[in-house]
């Protein structure tokens, strides 16, 4: 079944110099499928993700989730969209300073008007999913980078979304959080069908994922299924980018 | 969390960056309540203190409570803009746009109720010293303290009403920006403002215009210029801030031996970058400044002056004008002097006698002469200039500032058959008419030959302790007008002193405080522009430091930015109001007071002083915050 589907997508920046970021991009996510977008730097990978999460709009073309087309909403309906449907976990996390870790995370819940007792309930869950009950009560600042962004995703699966976006979840750790912060995903994924799509330059954080995207020069270039042994998918990953002929420095995340 | 938890829980742990607009408020609302309470204040209100005290005060609370809207209003737009990230985050997750209001209503709501709470409660403390000082400037006992029940009411309807307009009007104001932005923040790109060079030499041209019409105006034509000059001034200053500053920054990157110079280049290309921003602010603060310094500086003026203007309005401590007889005459200064006597003031009586020439047949439309001898006493009684008079010549003074005399009286008088020559004196005649419109001073032989028998008799009293006579000569002056027959006229220096300097006192009183608000103010824009900013500074210091830079340097460029921002506005409004005092003064010799220039001077000094080490105390925590968080 399919849950997301991008017909068409395309997005040009107005301005002195008009600029094509994407030309033409149509692909499908099926339900519980945990998907990676990976490309060279200025392929397009954040814009299309910024399509996704409505953060930002497109010029032409569709995104249809669950049937329907976010862009198309009312502006109150669309936050109703977000808060229900979707999860964001953001490269620099993007918590709120003045809440606690607990507070974080209940926050979609709270905006959506939840009871108490709810939202409790759903925190003591997804804390213990995710190894942080013992922080809930500590500032956003008290806490490692590793933990934050576990914060974030345990505030992005808390209401259960369709769809869990993530922006380069890795790209503010280090290679053991990275590791950390992947298997927790990979775990949420598989125990909870939650349905993901990650744009990310790390290609071990890309062998987590069922199936990568590339991109290049905003376009479709191709995309890779994982078989059974992730070393064996992480390799080809690397293999891949070097034939997209990305920068070196795109290369320089390998961390194992 | 609740929805109102977490509003609450935003307020409470972000302390500090909600503490300059709670600080605002309270100081807003304090000042406001002082104020209730003095205007409610039983004593004032039975009339203790005079009428006009309480009526200024109540027009001081109207501009107070408009200026703590507009004021206010400014703060929350400056804080909601440093929150456009944490408002992206919450768009997010699907924040819709109704809470968005919901959540800046109860924020503002209740930082609003807390400073109405803390702002009544501070007024409670420093109310009584207020009074004290009330009681000091306007010479009167200082007034007691009381429950000001009444303040405290009419002080929390107004600032609740205050707040919840000033978040629905936030909310009306706010920008639908699109949550890219949002979520970017401080980090999106400004853009250089570019500056045309006509608008820049406008900006300089309408200044000295401006200016030039300012010092050229002379006596009442000031009061005529005051609005063209004003208007002028206040477009000039903003194309000044806005193009001409922009344009002399450009003209120095130009420079390359200057831009390129050390840490010139950080600063002068962030002080371009800045601008914009800073433009309007500098333009509020400079003009909001000047408005304080000019207000300040002449009712300083105004009450520094009292005694020198009654002084010479007034030239005896006592004056008794009369056409009566002999018999009432005597009788009336006998009674003057034993007052005097008995009340122990020792005294100087002076007698001078004029003639009443009816010119027309209308009445007042006649003169009363005097002959230049008698005058002259009576001048040198009053430490006046003396007048030389010609044989064939009619002296007259002027009675109001501008007067043209030159012609006075139809052009001419004649005495006794003989055509006089009128000679006009600025200033004040010592001597009035008491039936006619105008005194004139002839030459002795004129007055001798004037056969006119309408005497008027002066008596004049000179008391060197006269500003305590007040009870004295309202008691007589009650006794006279029982017992006198005839026309006549008393008149009595302290009364008139002490209604002046009490009206003098309280404007100066309620200017002060109103002015020590606007300044306040002023300072509170500087602040949050700072604190607006602190991230993108933060960021770019960090990035600077990298490269390598040391703290000094660093030190050197915050320092040079903060005090360009606090004192580029102070200068150009102490030179606007340096420029209107020189006017000022040519306004305000016409109403016999003196000098604007030392009250001034001491004015402009201590805001100066002050504003100096508000300068001080926010650059150094400024730095500290920044060197804290790059570390």
């Amino acid at each position: 079944m399919d849950m997301l589907h991008v017909k068409r997508l395309s997005k040009i920046y107005g301005g002195r110099v008009t600029y094509r970021a994407l030309t033409d991009i149509d692909f499908t996510i099926k339900k519980g499928e945990f998907v990676g977008i990976m490309g060279p730097s200025g392929s397009g990978k954040t814009t299309l993700l910024n399509m996704i999460s409505t953060i930002d709009s497109p010029t032409s073309g569709e995104v249809l989730l669950n049937g329907t087309n976010p862009h198309e909403l009312k502006r109150n309906q669309l936050a109703l969209f977000r808060r229900r449907e979707l999860g964001f976990v953001f490269q620099d996390f993007n918590l709120l300073d003045t809440l606690t870790v607990g507070e974080n995370i209940v926050l979609p819940l709270t905006l959506d008007g939840k009871s108490v007792a709810e939202m409790d309930e759903k925190l003591q869950t997804v804390a213990e999913k995710l190894g942080i009950v013992d922080i809930l009560e500590k500032r956003t600042y008290e806490i490692s980078g590793g933990q934050r962004q576990r914060t974030a995703i345990a505030r992005a699966i808390i209401h259960t979304p369709s769809l869990l976006l993530a922006d380069e979840p890795t790209g503010n750790l280090d290679s053991k959080a990275s590791r950390n912060v992947m298997e927790t995903l990979e775990t949420i994924n598989k125990n909870d069908g939650t349905t993901m799509m990650m744009v990310t330059h790390d290609p071990l954080a890309a062998s987590y994922c069922h199936r990568v995207i590339f991109i290049k020069d905003g376009q479709l270039h191709n995309e890779m299924y994982r078989g059974e042994s992730r070393q064996a998918f992480f390799q080809k990953i690397i293999d891949a980018l070097s034939l997209l002929g990305g920068n070196t420095h795109d290369l320089s995340s390998i961390r194992v | 969390m609740t929805f109102r938890q977490f509003a609450f829980n935003n307020v409470s742990r972000n302390k500090r960056t909600y503490a300059a607009f709670f600080l605002s408020s309270v100081f807003s609302v304090m000042i406001f309540f002082i104020y209730a309470m003095f205007i409610y204040h039983p004593g004032v209100e039975n009339g203790e203190i005079h009428r006009f005290v309480a009526q200024g005060m109540v027009a001081a609370e109207y501009i107070i409570f408009l200026f703590a809207f507009f004021f206010l209003f400014y703060c929350v737009g400056a804080f909601l803009k440093r929150r456009e990230k944490e408002f992206g985050i919450l768009m997010m997750h699907g924040m819709t746009q109704g809470q968005r209001n919901r959540l800046i209503f109860m924020e503002n709501m209740m930082i609003g109720s807390l400073s109405i709470v803390f702002g009544i409660g501070l007024g409670m403390v420093l109310g009584k010293l207020f009074f004290q000082f009330a009681g000091f400037l306007l010479d009167v006992e200082p007034l007691p303290f009381y429950l000001p029940l009444d303040a405290m009411v009419l002080t929390i309807v107004c600032f609740l009403c205050l707040f919840v307009a000033i978040s629905v009007f936030t909310v009306l104001f706010l920008k639908r920006s699109n949550l890219l932005e949002l979520l970017q923040g401080s980090q999106r790109p400004k853009q250089e403002p570019k500056a045309s060079v006509f608008l820049s030499l406008l900006a300089a041209a309408l200044l000295v215009m401006a200016y030039a019409l300012a010092i050229w105006a002379k006596g009442a034509f000031v009061m005529v210029l005051m609005f063209p000059v004003i208007a002028l001034t206040i477009a000039g200053t903003y194309l000044l801030f806005t193009q001409l500053s922009v344009f002399l920054i450009r003209l120095m990157k130009r420079n390359r031996h200057f831009y390129w110079n050390k840490t010139n280049l950080v600063t002068l290309s962030d002080l371009a970058y800045r601008m914009k921003d800073n433009a309007r602010m500098f333009f509020l603060v400079c003009i909001v400044s000047t408005v304080a310094f000019c207000a300040i500086g002449t009712l300083a003026a105004l009450a520094s002056s009292i005694t020198e203007t009654t002084v010479r309005t007034n030239p005896y401590a006592f004056e008794y004008l009369t056409t009566a007889d002999a018999k009432q005459r005597e009788a009336t200064t006998a009674r003057i002097e034993k007052a005097l006597q008995d009340a122990g003031f020792p005294f100087e009586k002076w007698e001078v006698t004029t003639k009443y020439l009816s010119v027309n047949k209308e009445e007042h439309q006649g003169v009363s002469i005097v002959g230049v001898t008698e005058y002259n006493r009576a001048a040198r009684a009053a430490d006046a200039d003396e007048v030389q008079v010609g044989d064939g010549e009619a002296v007259y003074y002027q009675r109001w500032p501008g007067e043209d005399v030159s012609g006075a009286e139809d052009g001419s008088l004649t005495v006794a058959g003989q055509q006089l020559k009128p000679r006009g004196i600025e200033g004040f005649s010592v001597i009035r008419s008491l039936s006619g419109n105008q005194l004139v001073i002839v030459a002795d032989s004129v007055y001798a030959q004037a056969k006119e028998s309408n005497f008027e008799h002066n008596y004049f009293y000179q008391v060197d302790r006269w500003k305590e006579t007040k009870e004295l000569s309202e008691k007589l002056e009650a006794e006279i007008s029982e017992e006198h027959d005839g026309a006549y006229s008393f008149g009595a220096r302290a009364p008139i002193y002490q209604e002046l300097k009490q009206m003098a006192n309280t404007s100066l009183f309620i200017g002060l405080f109103v002015g020590v608000l606007f300044f306040v103010a002023a300072g509170s824009f500087l602040y949050f522009r700072l604190y607006t900013d602190l991230e993108s500074d933060r960021r770019q210091y960090g990035a600077i430091t990298k490269i390598g830079l040391s703290e000094k340097e660093l030190s050197r460029i915050v320092t040079t930015q903060i005090g360009l921002l606090f004192f580029v506005p102070i200068i150009v409004a102490i030179v606007h109001s340096a420029v209107a005092f020189v006017s000022l003064n040519s306004l305000l010799k016409l109403m016999m007071i003196a000098s604007v220039v030392k009250p001034t001077a001491i004015v402009l000094a201590s805001f100066v002083l002050v504003q100096f080490v508000y300068f001080w105390i926010i650059r150094n925590r400024y730095l500290f915050n920044l060197k804290r968080s790059m570390q």
